[in-house]
């Protein structure tokens, strides 16, 4: 049966087809206020939105899942326009919807679609007229033609997703961004198998990059989302290696005696922030990416360890316990004797991490009893928002828009995904259909 | 695959009625390797019971740590988010210290943390249980060059439960050294 499965992802992976997902995305807690829209299904695709290169379908699905759309039901149309110029606006007013999506797809021969698409104001065909033509071009706040192949209809229904969310939030979208992940198997009594996956950021098409009976750790994306770095203990102990993401080829660029932990990538990709125990203690190193050679940032006895750079790249955040239990603290890579402890809520916080793009918020894991959550810090406020509650949490990861960040946390004894908004008010949970799944890293923009 | 997993837990069973030479000698000369290294499952037959009766040496907890074959294995245990050696343990590192450095073998100090917290802090403590042994053994007239330090961090449990006896059998230190002279 597992052999079977392994076939049809193989299978799937081969011919580039969407796979099935590993991981489905489901939303627990939306926002009040959340905007009402319509997204109309598309003209020239089947009715049935849950196929997963339905435009329409897939567009539903993302802004569903921002938790920052309302959407109305396609059951509820009663009118399937595919353009402005078919739109009766009275009838989508009495839906009490703010903005609506309509589009349509058209073969144009080959294996090639032509997909138009146009994002529009229910109300705007009202406004006051900016052109001689009719009303309804005002209504229009996006047009759109795309020509693509058919296995990237839903890599353009992402995009599509991105170009309303920033349209009618004013933050880019993260809907073309993907996540690495570590799934953990049990294999007999006591073995397993770990894989490090690739998926889109909804769970879709997951591509396996390493599969190994030994434990695969921190995942972390290179600035132009073309590499990972990660742990691997594929050779009995802790060793770093570099993966490009497309070719899968693969280099060790860590193998020191004791621990090569914590790979974290410069914001220009030219270092690599890691942790070494080459004095006998775990301390935090530099190495430079083009030839692996290494210097040592922090010094002492304590254990220094979980690097991340700050977007201007000037200065490092980790955990240390240079003061008794785990905190944070921040050194400035030009003043290395200079660490500040930043934290001071809770008895433990551990693996930071900065709130891109402005980085002027740091995520943590904090601890507190026996609670272990995914909390926010406000760096010149101080103020302190602990974000998750179900006392498993662990290993934050900031999707590239600041807005939202995926976490691991445990959900009836399976290790799960979940992802929280910045602001508190989205919640979602990503279920995997089989294994534990851990360690994620949402990666930068692709495109 | 089930068979030889059938055979492993039958052997787990036997050794939990209190079949006591389950903990003694197991043969053969097999290099250091690690307890879950191998192919595939191939560290299946294994699994025993933990050695902590077999040797004297270790503190005792109720925890099922693996017997790698041809070796013994000692744990020590630590307090939550601590690397201090238990002030009771002690004795016993020095013995276990004395039967190594008379051997000259070479050993292998691998600390563990339970799951709870940060993966990457957990496998930094993980080393620093394994150094704090490592330097009594040292103390204790062990040479530095017999003694490989590890760690696993969290990432191998022997016990799954979120309970504090649970997490106190993943909370340890194994020290794997050869039998006999």
């Amino acid at each position: 049966m597992r052999f079977a499965i392994r076939l049809i992802v193989l299978c799937c992976l081969m011919f580039n087809l969407p796979a099935f997902a590993i991981l489905n995305i489901e939303l627990t807690q939306g926002m009040q206020g959340a905007i009402p829209i319509a997204v109309v299904p598309f003209n020239g695709q089947p009715a049935d939105m849950a196929e997963p290169n339905n435009v329409a379908g897939v567009v539903t699905h993302d802004l569903q899942n921002s938790g920052r759309f309302k959407l109305m039901s396609a059951g509820q149309m009663q009118q399937t326009p595919a353009n402005a110029s078919g739109v009766e606006f009275s009838y989508w007013q009495k839906q009490n919807i703010n903005d609506m999506v309509v589009g349509k797809v058209t073969t144009v021969g080959g294996n090639r679609y032509r997909v138009d698409f146009q994002l529009l104001n229910v109300y705007g065909n009202a406004a006051s007229q900016k052109s001689s033509g009719p009303a309804w071009q005002n209504a229009v706040i996006l047009d759109k033609t795309f020509t693509v192949n058919s296995d990237q209809l839903r890599s353009l229904a992402h995009h599509i997703s991105d170009l309303v969310y920033q349209a009618l939030t004013g933050d880019r979208g993260v809907f073309s961004t993907r996540i690495a992940y570590v799934l953990m198997q049990r294999t007999g009594a006591s073995g397993a198998q770990y894989v490090l996956e690739v998926s889109d950021m909804d769970g879709y098409n997951p591509k396996p990059l390493l599969r190994s009976n030994q434990p695969i750790m921190s995942p972390a994306w290179s600035p132009d989302g073309r590499k990972l770095a990660y742990v691997s203990f594929e050779s009995g102990r802790p060793a770093i290696y570099i993966q490009d993401v497309a070719s899968g080829a693969r280099q060790m660029v860590s193998d020191y005696q004791g621990l090569n932990s914590a790979p974290a990538w410069s914001p220009d990709g030219t270092r690599l922030a890691l942790v070494l125990t080459r004095t006998g203690y775990p301390k935090i190193f530099i190495m430079n990416v083009a030839d692996h050679s290494v210097t040592q940032l922090t010094q002492g006895m304590s254990i220094d360890t979980e690097p991340n750079w700050s977007p201007d790249g000037k200065s490092i955040i980790f955990t240390s316990n240079r003061g008794g239990g785990p905190q944070i603290y921040r050194v400035s890579l030009s003043n290395p004797g200079s660490a500040q402890r930043i934290t001071f809520n809770g008895s433990y916080n551990a693996r930071p991490s900065f709130v891109p793009p402005k980085g002027n918020q740091i995520v943590v894991l904090n601890g507190n009893g026996n609670m272990y959550n995914i909390a926010l810090q406000d760096l010149s406020s101080g103020n302190f928002t602990v974000l998750t509650h179900s006392g498993k949490d662990q290993s934050p990861s900031v999707a590239p828009n600041g807005k939202i960040l995926v976490y691991a946390t445990v959900k009836n004894g399976q290790g799960v995904l979940a992802m929280v908004s910045t602001d508190d008010r989205v919640k979602l949970v990503l279920p995997a259909r089989e294994g534990d799944v851990r360690e994620p890293a949402w990666s930068p923009f692709l495109n | 695959m089930k068979f030889r997993r059938f055979i492993s837990m039958s052997i787990v069973a036997g050794c939990m009625l209190g079949l006591a030479a389950c903990s003694s000698t197991r043969g053969g000369n097999a290099p250091v390797t690690d307890a879950n290294g191998g192919g595939p499952g191939g560290a299946d037959g294994a699994y025993a019971q933990g050695a902590d009766g077999g040797a004297g040496f270790g503190s005792t907890a109720n925890c099922n740590v693996p017997h790698t074959s041809g070796f013994q294995t000692s744990s020590y245990y630590f307090d939550f988010n601590s690397n201090d050696i238990h002030p009771q343990d002690m004795s016993s590192i020095q013995s276990l210290a004395q039967s190594i450095a008379t051997s000259h073998s070479s050993i292998r100090v691998t600390g563990n943390t339970d799951d709870r917290g940060s993966r990457e802090y957990n496998m930094a403590l993980g080393w620093r249980r394994a150094n704090t042994v490592s330097s009594a053994l040292q103390q204790y007239g062990v040479s530095k060059s017999q003694i490989t330090t590890n760690s696993n961090g969290a990432e191998k449990p022997i016990a799954y439960g979120a309970n504090e006896a649970d997490y106190q059998c993943n909370r340890r230190d194994d020290v794997l050294y050869r039998t006999g002279g």
